[in-house]
């Protein structure tokens, strides 16, 4: 019997460890900061591709992609006249967040993808 | 707002924010969308952020509320082997539709930019590249990430929504944080 309960014990341990985390930012905030700061091609890719990343491992893990996220991917999408799969970045900004659709139905109207 | 001598320092908050209050578990707006909107309105310094603006906020983008942050020191300092940066910094929430504050907290921050060499002529040096040389973003995301941590409360999306109830603030609204490198 007690060693039933201890085993319970462990894998209940176990599976809240195995949590996934509420939020995955990945290092997406620091090339934000250095996309702002240098303002050249490399730095904004590498940005770009920090948002890919957070996309693909939120994904994986089965949870939100952070809040904005999507919506600023959408905008470096803008910049490179790739306009509908901008809209349909914006689509999941609102998809995911409720909040969000004010904002960018406001963006979409700005950028004309409504 | 930057009242430090740090031209940076703005940026390093700005783009460190987000992370910080939307790990909390809160809706932030996309930061490179306001942006733009605030540089292309002339607000984006928040000296011009009136009532009349912030309740714009809450009809256009449904925002309820605005994070105003006043950076107060932004200091490196290097002395012989020790080194360190401190950030003073005042945070406040203010409600869109009433202008009215609704929180605010204050921190000071110190990062120690030490020299773990025992020899002391590398400990000066290395200690003294690390303050002149060092990326200090990840050193103010964890700063912000931290004193969100301390003083706010969970927001809806976080698993812990309703659980702190019982977390004390810190005294006078204000912590000492310090962070080792």
């Amino acid at each position: 019997m007690k060693k039933l309960v201890l085993m319970s014990a462990v894998l209940l341990l176990l599976a809240a460890c195995a949590q996934p985390p509420y939020i995955y930012y990945g290092n997406s905030s620091h090339s934000y900061y250095k996309a702002v700061k240098k303002q050249d091609e490399l730095s904004v890719a590498q940005y770009k591709a920090s948002l890919e990343t957070v996309f693909k491992r939120s994904d994986a893990m089965g949870i939100k992609v952070p809040p904005g996220l999507y919506c600023d991917y959408a905008l470096l999408l803008l910049k490179e006249n790739r306009n509908e799969e901008a809209k349909a970045y914006l689509e999941k900004e609102k998809r995911n967040w409720q909040e969000a659709n004010d904002m960018i139905n406001f963006l979409a109207k700005r950028y004309g993808l409504d | 707002m930057n009242n430090s001598t740090a031209a940076d320092a703005k940026e390093y908050f700005a783009c460190s924010l987000a992370e910080a209050v939307g790990r909390k578990g809160y809706y932030v707006l996309p930061v490179e969308a306001m942006f733009g909107l605030l540089r292309d309105e002339g607000m984006y310094d928040s000296e011009n952020i009136s009532p009349i603006v912030l309740q714009n906020f809450n009809k256009h983008f449904g925002a309820d509320a605005a994070l105003f942050t006043t950076i107060e020191e932004w200091n490196k300092s290097w002395f012989l082997t020790t080194g360190s940066l401190t950030i003073k910094a005042k945070f406040e929430l203010v409600s869109t539709s009433t202008a009215e504050s609704i929180w605010d907290f204050s921190t000071r921050i110190t990062v120690n930019l030490d020299s773990e060499s025992k020899n002391v002529l590398v400990a000066m040096i290395e200690s003294a590249v690390k303050t002149a040389m060092e990326d200090y973003f990840p050193n103010c995301l964890q700063a912000n990430i931290s004193a969100m941590d301390r003083a706010l409360p969970y927001g809806k999306y976080h698993p812990q929504f309703n659980m702190d109830g019982s977390k004390m603030v810190p005294p006078n609204k204000f912590a000492d944080i310090e962070i080792e490198k």
